[in-house]
């Protein structure tokens, strides 16, 4: 068979998995669930997307499983418009730029027209980035072919470095933190050989650190805590009554379709890079509509484009997330990260075999993102009056059951009080790696990394002894670009303040001779 | 509880925040640097092939971690500024930092202490027990409707027992007072 008949067969049997009763039933529990988590004041759609983890590994299906997380993971990037454009206050970072000129539009009573553009950017972002996914499978499959065990190892330290150097402001704290998780991933029984490592008298650390009362711990408690500590809502000001113009807004994005491909291609191409996540595309894309618009000074004002870039750019970047993820084991974003860790709990394998023998999986994981992000759309624009008033529900009632489902889902990970206690451990943590600026994505990318790596780094030395390090093409190309991006920051570095040096030097001597 | 916006803070307040900053992040490093010496020590008793990979892991670690407390130590100046609180973005959504947490301490201590008592009674409990309790508890002291707070503990219990423990049959952990642990 030729190969794009390939290619759009397992697309069609993926959108046929997408249907299927239990698949579809997990993904719409997750787009309610993320639609309501994802828009309490202050935390978020990581947090939603953590905190169903546990309870979506009990539904025993994977495919299931997988496709209520990408449901959450694909609604996030609707339902933060709404307040971000009815309040003016954007509810994750992610969506400052939509409120931008969402906001003075809502003002203006165009309230209808900035959502329906938010929403429908979000669907065509999500199309387009699926159409670039099918158009460059086939070369992704034949890299992918070319791939062994040493070069997804130097993948995924590539992923890593990434990860470090791209999070956060310190590329050394990054850096200590991507080692960190390496550390923790080697606690319990080692790959290959069976021996039990670093476990001490506890027995219940022979399956390793426990991935979700970490993840639950780091990033779920420092936002509850901060929520409980802040007690109030995000909304303060009322919201806009007026919603008109729905249709207007759909028009807007069709007549922008120029606007809206530029940014679907940054969207993925962000996505695909390990640690840029979906604020970095919204900014790239705004500075490109700003930059390719004849009247730059209405942006900030309530120009249009200024919502159609950043909602495309978020929306691709999720799909684009995808592609490194299933392809090398290697997330392109947090929710990634973590997901690929629940991969690792239901075994399932990234690489080669997700882009063979079960590319249909793979493309039931994009679909379910565009499907979700369709319907997410739809909810929206019936139920945006009654999600907007979410926003002011009180911090003092949230933060109790948010707290109890919380400790539930941290104890179903291994059904043990060892669950908790790590919960309780990477909580404390987690807040003070929040608010001391130590990256936590780095940390979390090693300690589910390092099981995967470490397999790789074994059948590499296993196979190829050291050679695989000088010997194979692939492998090299990837070592300069580890090499680069560990030393671009301090060589960067190291030449501003020799600039700065001669620049002093000049003065100096510029001032001696006047 | 009003939030006090960054560019307020009182130069008392940001040299506090600085140095308190600079106080943490040696704490952190140091304590990576022992987490990696700790776990060189013990790779000695490990059999060889199941500690190459950590080998290589725990030495790349002790070196960045070297180097970046050579770093601190030398450059103060440029450490400092992730740490002041004027450097920082105003994103109240984001990660705030220092700032934030001079602004809200006691709201702070009391979430953390609340963080740690749900913790504490889950552990001797058990979830089925403890997460009801922490709920009627909490909403009772925050003042919310006592009856909300009736209604919510015994509806948890009816999930946490009858919906995950009979319906779904999940294990759910007994605290110690039940024998968990044995």
């Amino acid at each position: 068979m030729d190969e794009m008949t390939i290619i759009f067969s397992a697309f069609l049997n993926g959108m046929g998995i997408v249907f299927t009763v239990p698949v579809f039933s997990a993904m719409m529990i997750g787009i309610v669930a993320g639609m309501i988590v994802g828009l309490i004041p202050g935390l978020g759609g990581l947090v939603a997307h953590i905190l169903l983890i546990p309870f979506a590994l009990q539904l025993g299906d994977p495919l299931a499983a997988i496709a209520m997380l990408l449901g959450v993971y694909a609604v996030t990037s609707q339902t933060d418009s709404i307040p971000a454009v009815m309040l003016g206050v954007p509810g994750t970072a992610a969506a400052l730029a939509t409120s931008l000129d969402g906001y003075p539009m809502a003002k203006r009573g165009e309230a209808g027209r900035a959502l329906s553009a938010s929403y429908f950017a979000s669907i065509f972002g999500t199309l387009v980035a699926t159409v670039i996914f099918i158009l460059f499978l086939p070369l992704l499959r034949a890299l992918v072919t070319k791939f062994s065990s040493p070069e997804f190892f130097m993948m995924v330290v590539l992923g890593l470095v990434m990860a470090a150097s791209l999070s956060g402001r310190s590329q050394a704290r990054g850096l200590l933190m991507a080692g960190l998780g390496l550390i923790l991933s080697t606690v319990g029984q080692a790959p290959g050989t069976g021996d039990p490592r670093f476990i001490g008298p506890f027995l219940y650390l022979w399956e390793g650190v426990p991935i979700i009362p970490v993840l639950l711990g780091l990033f779920g408690v420092p936002e509850i805590i901060d929520l409980a500590a802040r007690n109030r809502s995000i909304a303060t000001s009322a919201p806009v009554k007026k919603v008109s113009g729905l249709w207007l807004g759909m028009v807007d994005c069709v007549k922008d379709w120029w606007l809206i491909l530029r940014c679907s291609v940054i969207g993925v191409v962000t996505g695909f890079i390990p640690g840029l996540g979906g604020t970095v595309a919204e900014w790239m894309c705004y500075a490109n509509a700003v930059a390719s618009d004849k009247d730059k000074d209405s942006f900030g004002k309530g120009n249009v484009r200024g919502i159609i870039a950043p909602e495309t750019g978020t929306a691709a970047h999720l799909p684009g997330a995808v592609i490194p993820t299933v392809a090398f084991g290697v997330p392109g974003n947090p929710p990634m990260a973590v997901l690929l860790g629940v991969f690792v709990i239901l075994g399932v394998r990234p690489g080669q075999e997700m882009l063979t023998y079960k590319l249909d999986e793979t493309f039931m994981m994009v679909n379910v993102i565009t499907v979700g992000n369709i319907i997410a759309a739809a909810l929206c624009l019936v139920f945006q009056k009654y999600l907007v008033k979410l926003c002011y529900v009180r911090a003092s009632l949230m933060v109790p059951f948010i707290l109890a489902a919380m400790v539930i889902g941290a104890g179903f990970s291994r059904l043990s009080l060892g669950d908790i206690a790590f919960f309780a451990g990477a909580g404390i943590a987690g807040y003070v790696f929040k608010h001391l600026d130590w990256p936590r994505v780095p940390l979390v990318m090693g300690l589910i990394l390092g099981g995967i790596a470490e397999p790789y780094f074994f059948a590499s030395i296993d196979r190829y002894g050291i050679s695989w390090l000088y010997a194979r093409p692939i492998v090299l190309v990837l070592e300069v670009m580890i090499i680069f991006m560990l030393f671009s920051t301090p060589i960067k570095a190291f030449a501003a303040r020799l600039w700065k040096s001669g620049v002093r030097s000049e003065g100096s001597k510029h001032g001696d001779n006047t | 509880m009003a939030i006090t916006p960054e560019n307020n803070l009182q130069p008392v307040d940001r040299n506090q925040s600085i140095a308190f900053g600079r106080r943490v992040d040696w704490i952190v490093s140091m304590i990576i640097l022992i987490i990696g010496i700790a776990f060189i020590i013990m790779l000695q008793s490990l059999p060889g092939r199941a500690t190459i990979f950590p080998w290589f892991i725990t030495i790349s670690i002790v070196f960045i971690t070297a180097t970046y407390v050579y770093g601190k130590y030398r450059n103060k100046a440029v450490w400092d500024e992730l740490y002041d609180p004027d450097t920082k973005d105003g994103d109240e959504m984001a990660d705030t930092g220092p700032a934030f947490v001079l602004a809200h301490r006691r709201g702070v201590l009391i979430s953390l202490g609340s963080f740690l008592l749900v913790v504490a009674m889950t552990m001797v409990l058990g979830p089925e027990y403890a997460v009801p309790l922490f709920v009627f508890g909490s909403l009772l002291a925050r003042k919310e409707n006592w009856i909300l707070a009736v209604l919510s503990g015994i509806g948890l219990w009816v999930i946490i027992h009858f919906v995950f423990g009979d319906m779904m049959r999940i294990n759910v952990p007994v605290g110690f007072l039940f024998g968990g642990f044995n």
